[in-house]
């Protein structure tokens, strides 16, 4: 504080202002569209044609939308299967990707440095591109509109970021602690499941969020790999309400609404691990 | 409970330089062996070796009378205390302690009571349901060895344990592993590179330096008689004052050498290795000199030293005198506490024939013909 006679009428210094300006805006472009989903959903479909910014009051609140969405049982279904893709995949990416991070990040081998690299490579490169390779391989393996074909492309994309992040966090974890746990006797398996794993737990918690939020959300990969009735995830299914000529806007904004819910319940859960330091007191 | 004998051990990495050459040495069954040596001298890496972390590039190791070369750290039968304590942050204390054995399987009754055994020696078994966060570092110390101690190796190892506590504790827990060791009657190998744990704890102290094991002896004998410039140098505190000096008699009862101010003494240590005109160092331990006011006359055959008071540290029961002779070489010398002395005065540093040492110029020494005591109030 080298100028405190000048600012001492000021609270904060204006810099931080600043800061807290971008830091606000951003937050309205990010937060308003949902909100405005999520208010126009509890109102009826003429209230929010004739003014989509105001609140629902007693006069144009309706849960029209949501009876339509929750009436319908393959809705349910969509849940379901969003559910068992998401999970799924989270998964293998956290189970392979903390393996392959224990691997490269503690073993010292051939070939280290170049598969760290590839591994690298994956996040650099979009999955999408081999969309087409992909779509080919899953019809040859018999994998097309099941739900396994899904969680396999996720895996492919989620790993790359996975082990990266998770080698670092590994790298991080004493070298005592396991030497100690190899005096004790341990093998390695469980040195990494039972004294390593639980130490990067925040790390684990941090890529399930950068991996969960992109998987429930996909629309590509559901749409060209399993399109069928009974394998659509939730954000293909909400398309069916959406019509070339006509779109049911009230089922649209509720099954929406719903669709953010489950994935901020996920986000919440591990969000509370994120904040957790819990190396403390392994070492001095 | 085991003896060691380490045969030619060496350790390399890769192409380069051995950190460790040729390492011999025998640990008695019940022996506590401190390894010392500055930072990067090897003492760790010998350590880790006799653990089974590091593996063994040349030689052979035996714990008791089984050859563990190529047994990994569970199979040896030893227990390691890290430096950091490396305790598993999200287990208890009690876990802590019986993960080791829950994992190969012991019966729980059996883990129960050695746990609880372990931690009433250690005045912790109020902490066992307590997560290593919540303990204090002197408490995370009792832990790590208590998990030592529940596995009942045949040898324990400890990595400079106590160098993360405070002084005060160091002080504390060291008197605390001295009887540890006494009641356990256990094989123990530390590493420290504190000079004063090695003094006190070690039945044996092993020097090293760049790899090489520069001496291995009680801790009495490495100060009385040690074989080189080296161990001269890193045991004692402060350090062994070096005059560089010419020999210029030999005699039976030891070497009469002239120092680089003029003045000559007399070294009573074997000297029938030395020649007349040769180059060598005296060496005179701080607290083995007496000073004098100057003008007092010494006895005949004792060095005398004029000297200068320069800085003066006063320790309460003795005080560092930092001295500087008239051809500009600089001493220590501890004196008594209760003298009154003042920066400037002219001294005379006086010291019997029998404390000097005398080092030649590749640094080996001359056996000193009457050093102090070596006997250990310990010693089997």
């Amino acid at each position: 504080m080298a100028n405190t006679s000048t600012s001492t009428s000021l609270p904060f210094a204006p810099s931080r202002v600043f800061v807290h300006l971008t830091l606000i805006s951003y937050l309205l472009l990010a937060l308003l569209p949902i909100l405005l989903v999520f208010m126009n959903s509890f109102k009826s479909r003429d209230a929010f044609f004739n003014d989509p910014l105001a609140w629902p009051t007693p006069e144009t609140f309706s849960l029209i939308g949501y009876t339509k969405v929750l009436g319908r049982s393959d809705v349910l279904m969509y849940f379901g299967n969003s559910f068992i893709v998401t999970i799924a995949s989270l998964f293998f990416i956290l189970l392979f990707g903390a393996m392959a991070a224990w691997g490269l990040s503690e073993y010292r081998f051939k070939g280290n440095r170049w598969l760290k690299f590839f591994f690298a490579f994956g996040i650099m490169v979009p999955i999408r591109l081999g969309t087409v390779s992909i779509l080919q391989l899953m019809v040859e393996l018999n994998l097309v509109n099941t739900l396994t074909a899904l969680v396999l492309v996720y895996v492919a994309q989620g790993l790359p970021l996975a082990i990266m992040i998770l080698s670092e966090f590994m790298g991080q974890v004493p070298g005592e602690l396991k030497d100690a746990a190899r005096c004790d006797g341990i093998d390695e398996f469980r040195i990494f499941f039972q004294v390593v794993v639980p130490l990067i737990r925040p790390a684990i918690a941090t890529v399930a969020v950068f991996t969960m939020v992109p998987i429930w959300n996909d629309l590509w990969f559901p749409l060209i790999l399993a399109p069928s009735d009974k394998t659509q995830t939730i954000t293909l299914g909400i398309q069916q309400f959406v019509g070339q000529y006509a779109t049911d806007w009230n089922a649209v904004l509720a099954s929406l609404s719903l669709a953010i819910v489950p994935v901020v319940t996920l986000y919440a859960l591990f969000s509370r691990q994120l904040i957790r330091g819990i190396t403390a007191g392994a070492v001095k | 409970m085991a003896s060691v004998s380490l045969q030619n051990i060496s350790k390399r990495y890769g192409n380069n330089e051995p950190v460790l050459h040729n390492i011999n040495l025998e640990i008695e069954h019940g022996e506590l062996v401190v390894l010392v040596g500055p930072s990067g001298c090897g003492k760790s890496t010998l350590l880790r070796v006799l653990c089974g972390l590091e593996d063994i590039s040349s030689g052979e190791l035996r714990i008791g009378d089984d050859l563990v070369n190529d047994l990994p750290p569970a199979e040896r039968g030893i227990a390691m205390v890290f430096q950091s304590y490396a305790l598993y942050p999200h287990m208890t204390v009690y876990r802590n302690m019986s993960f080791g054995l829950k994992i190969h399987g012991a019966n729980k009754a059996d883990i129960d009571k050695r746990v609880r055994d372990a931690a009433k020696v250690l005045h912790i078994d109020h902490l066992l349901e307590r997560l290593p966060r919540e303990l204090s570092g002197g408490q995370r110390q009792r832990v790590a060895i208590g998990r030592a101690i529940v596995r009942e190796p045949r040898l324990f190892l400890f990595d400079e344990p106590l160098s993360n506590l405070d002084a005060a504790l160091r002080a504390k827990t060291r008197i605390e592993l001295a009887r540890l060791h006494r009641d356990l009657g256990a094989t123990m190998v530390y590493v420290t590179h504190d000079q004063v744990e090695a003094m006190t704890l070690g039945d044996k102290i092993v020097v090293l330096s760049e790899g090489h094991v520069q001496q291995a002896g009680t801790p009495l004998t490495l100060y009385q008689q040690p074989a080189n410039r080296f161990v001269a140098t890193f045991i004692g505190s402060p350090t062994i004052n070096l005059l560089p000096a010419r020999v210029i008699e030999v005699l039976e009862a030891g070497a009469r050498l002239q120092l680089s101010n003029g003045s000559k003494v007399l070294a009573t240590v074997d000297a029938s290795q030395l020649q007349v005109g040769e180059t060598v160092e005296v060496g005179l331990r701080p607290e083995h000199c007496e000073v004098l006011p100057a003008g007092v006359a010494p006895a005949a055959d004792d060095t005398a030293l004029d000297a200068e008071i320069t800085l003066v540290e006063h320790l309460g029961e003795s005080n560092l005198l930092y001295l500087k002779m008239d051809d500009g070489q600089e001493l220590i010398v501890r004196g008594d506490g209760n003298a009154e002395v003042r920066l400037g005065d002219s001294v005379i540093v006086r010291a019997a024939p029998s404390a000097l040492y005398l080092f030649r110029a590749d640094g080996t020494a001359c056996t000193r013909l009457n050093p102090g005591n070596m006997r250990s109030a310990h010693a089997r």
